[in-house]
């Protein structure tokens, strides 16, 4: 917090940025780079609540996936056997996901360091087996198909059928907006500040009266819902979700996201986010390069830039009005 | 640490909780905001805390052995003892970081044995540590605003939507913390990360840290060690002005220059035992505590 931004330039900025977003699916005019668009949004979602955990806590969860699908399909089983409208089935996804999270944090919580990094990878790949072998509920490796496309509706304000790309881009765009707006408020307040104090010195918060148990369960049901509220929101997309929607290639994914944008930075996440859904996706136009020119950009990033993207882009990026520095940041860590 | 593994015991606390205090002195006083110590002195009658033959064992190690000691409230006590004689266990017994193997501590004549770290900090306890921990990666702001908003009682909800109630508290936090800045000679470094600070500063930082919920009892672990004499000078002068306005400190200390200075009272252990206690005058005398020191 070197220099005070101007709060005009920032909402300007912002305004912006929204503004931008909105038009994006507009100009491009293709449905298939608005999917990616969409993917994109969806993985953003995932890396910022994904976040939360690693990055603020510092607690290396692997169970990201199995929330992600818990909640897709608790909402495309309301949405499926029980004909749920959308909104119901959405919020039932996140709470579902939530409720597991509360649940298993019981046990992942008298686990310290990797063995809790093991724990939750062991739930994550517990829950991909659920999802492939209970197939009275989720069909099984056949899947769960004929999810609903969303209608959203409040009563007398808004009777909206989601059926393009585009549509489904605006919910998404919606949805994330909500997760962003979430997210900044947790981890700029002093449930925040909470978080950081368990990372960096757990011992230190306690004497300062930080109940750690309290302030990790919180945010990873807070992870949790929001992971099995992007998986709703995905169920009702690509209607028809299947066990492989569990796999831990997302973990990958996102662990990639995080550790190369810029773990605890929210601007590092969403930049990360990007660069690193949308990049591969858009390099398909070089079909047999793809997965190199990927892999040697990943090489890059890591060797050259050690904290991450937003690291690099604050350091040179310092004087510029939107570039606030946060004194959490490692590039003030000299030592 | 695994807190989640402590016994979830519930024993019935002290009715000396900030929520409860606060609102006591806001009842005799009409005062507002953060509590100073001055506001309580004289106040409060009986013992603030006290060990019944607290017992800590190590596998086969006693580390602590029935040790029994009582602080009274606005006293200066330190305790002293050779290396490994158990001073910091003891201290971790007290404050929850650790699970004694037997006897009792009491706080205000509540027994706090079973309470978790974090439960014992809010009844008005605040601890340092031998290896003087802060978050590098805070500012030095927020590593004092870290020390206080647990006790302030906003939840996590006012957080989140920033209401006017979490706005005062925030202010008076940061008010606080400038004053304490001020006090132990940080405040030109108020937004540096405090990783950037030297050992001296550290200790400085911990130390106020510690005093931002304004605790009633102080325990501090060798606050004086590694740093430079007008440091340690320092750190003296600091003690003793909080303890003139009613603050109660226990501090571990192995710098006896610092001990006979400012102490009224030293309680001495060696090898988990409590061997002597008395006034400065008294231990420099003690044979038991010579030959602790240095050998028969």
């Amino acid at each position: 917090m070197s220099k005070e931004k101007s709060p005009y330039v920032y909402a300007a900025l912002s305004l912006a940025l929204l503004i931008a977003l909105i038009a994006l699916p507009l100009v491009l005019k293709s449905g298939y780079l608005v999917h990616i668009l969409i993917a994109t949004g969806m993985y953003t979602a995932l890396a910022l609540s994904y976040d939360l955990i690693v990055g603020h806590v510092g607690l290396l969860s692997l169970a990201h996936p199995a929330f992600f699908g818990v909640g897709a399909y608790a909402a495309a089983i309301a949405a499926t056997r029980l004909g749920t409208p959308f909104l119901a089935a959405f919020v039932f996804g996140g709470i579902v996901a939530a409720g597991l999270a509360l649940l298993v944090s019981f046990p992942f919580f008298r686990l310290a360091g990797a063995s809790f990094a093991i724990g939750t990878l062991g739930f994550a790949l517990i829950m991909q087996l659920v999802a492939n072998n209970s197939i009275p509920l989720t069909g099984g490796p056949l899947c769960l198909m004929g999810v609903p496309r969303p209608r959203l509706t409040i009563p007398p304000l808004l009777d909206w059928q989601v059926s393009s790309t585009t549509e489904y881009y605006y919910l998404m765009l919606a949805l994330l907006l909500v997760v962003v707006a979430l997210c900044s408020r947790l981890t700029t307040s002093r449930v925040g500040r909470a978080f950081i104090s368990i990372r960096e010195e757990e011992t230190l918060a306690m004497a300062s009266g930080v109940n750690p148990l309290k302030y990790k369960t919180f945010a990873f049901v807070i992870g949790a819902l929001i992971a099995g509220s992007v998986g709703a929101y995905y169920a009702h997309y690509s209607t028809v979700v299947c066990p492989s929607d569990l796999s831990n290639y997302m973990t990958t994914v996102l662990v990639i996201i995080l550790f190369l944008g810029g773990v605890g930075r929210m601007r590092g996440v969403i930049l990360g986010s990007i660069i690193f859904t949308f990049v591969p996706e858009f390099l398909r136009i070089a079909a047999t390069w793809r997965m190199v020119i990927y892999g040697v950009l990943l090489l890059v990033t890591i060797v050259r830039m050690p904290e991450g993207l937003d690291g690099m882009l604050t350091k040179t990026l310092r004087r510029f009005p939107f570039s606030g520095t946060s004194a959490r940041g490692p590039e003030n860590d000299q030592r | 640490m695994r807190t989640s593994a402590r016994p979830r015991k519930r024993v019935p606390r002290p009715q000396t909780s900030p929520q409860f205090k606060e609102a006591r002195l806001r009842e005799t006083t009409g005062k507002q905001g953060l509590i100073k110590p001055t506001d309580w002195k004289g106040r409060v009658g009986m013992t603030l805390l006290e060990t019944r033959g607290l017992t800590k064992k190590f596998f086969g190690l006693t580390a602590v052995d029935s040790v029994d000691i009582n602080i009274e409230p606005g006293e200066l006590v330190s305790l002293i003892g050779p290396n490994g004689s158990g001073k910091t266990t003891l201290f971790n017994c007290m404050t929850g970081f650790l699970d004694a193997d037997g006897g009792k501590v009491y706080y205000r004549g509540g027994d706090i044995s079973d309470l978790p770290a974090h439960e014992i900090a809010l009844l008005g306890i605040s601890r340092t540590f031998q290896q003087a921990r802060i978050y590098r990666r805070l500012s030095v702001l927020e590593n004092l605003l870290m020390g206080v908003q647990e006790h302030q009682g906003d939840s996590i909800l006012d957080r989140i939507l920033r209401t006017k109630k979490l706005n005062r508290l925030e202010k008076e936090a940061i008010e606080r913390a400038e004053e304490l800045m001020g006090f132990v000679g940080l405040t030109h470094l108020r937004d540096q990360p405090a990783g950037n600070l030297s050992y001296g500063q550290y200790k400085l930082l911990v130390f106020a840290a510690a005093l931002m919920p304004d605790p009633d009892l102080l325990l501090l672990d060798e606050p004086a060690a590694a740093i430079n004499p007008t440091m340690i000078n320092k750190m003296k002068d600091h003690m003793v002005e909080l303890n003139k306005t009613g603050m109660t400190i226990l501090f571990i200390e192995h710098n006896m220059e610092v001990v006979m200075d400012i102490c009224e009272r030293i309680i001495v252990l060696d090898a988990g035992r409590k061997i002597a206690e008395g006034a400065p005058e008294a231990i420099r005398n003690d044979e038991r505590v010579v030959e602790a020191y240095f050998g028969r």
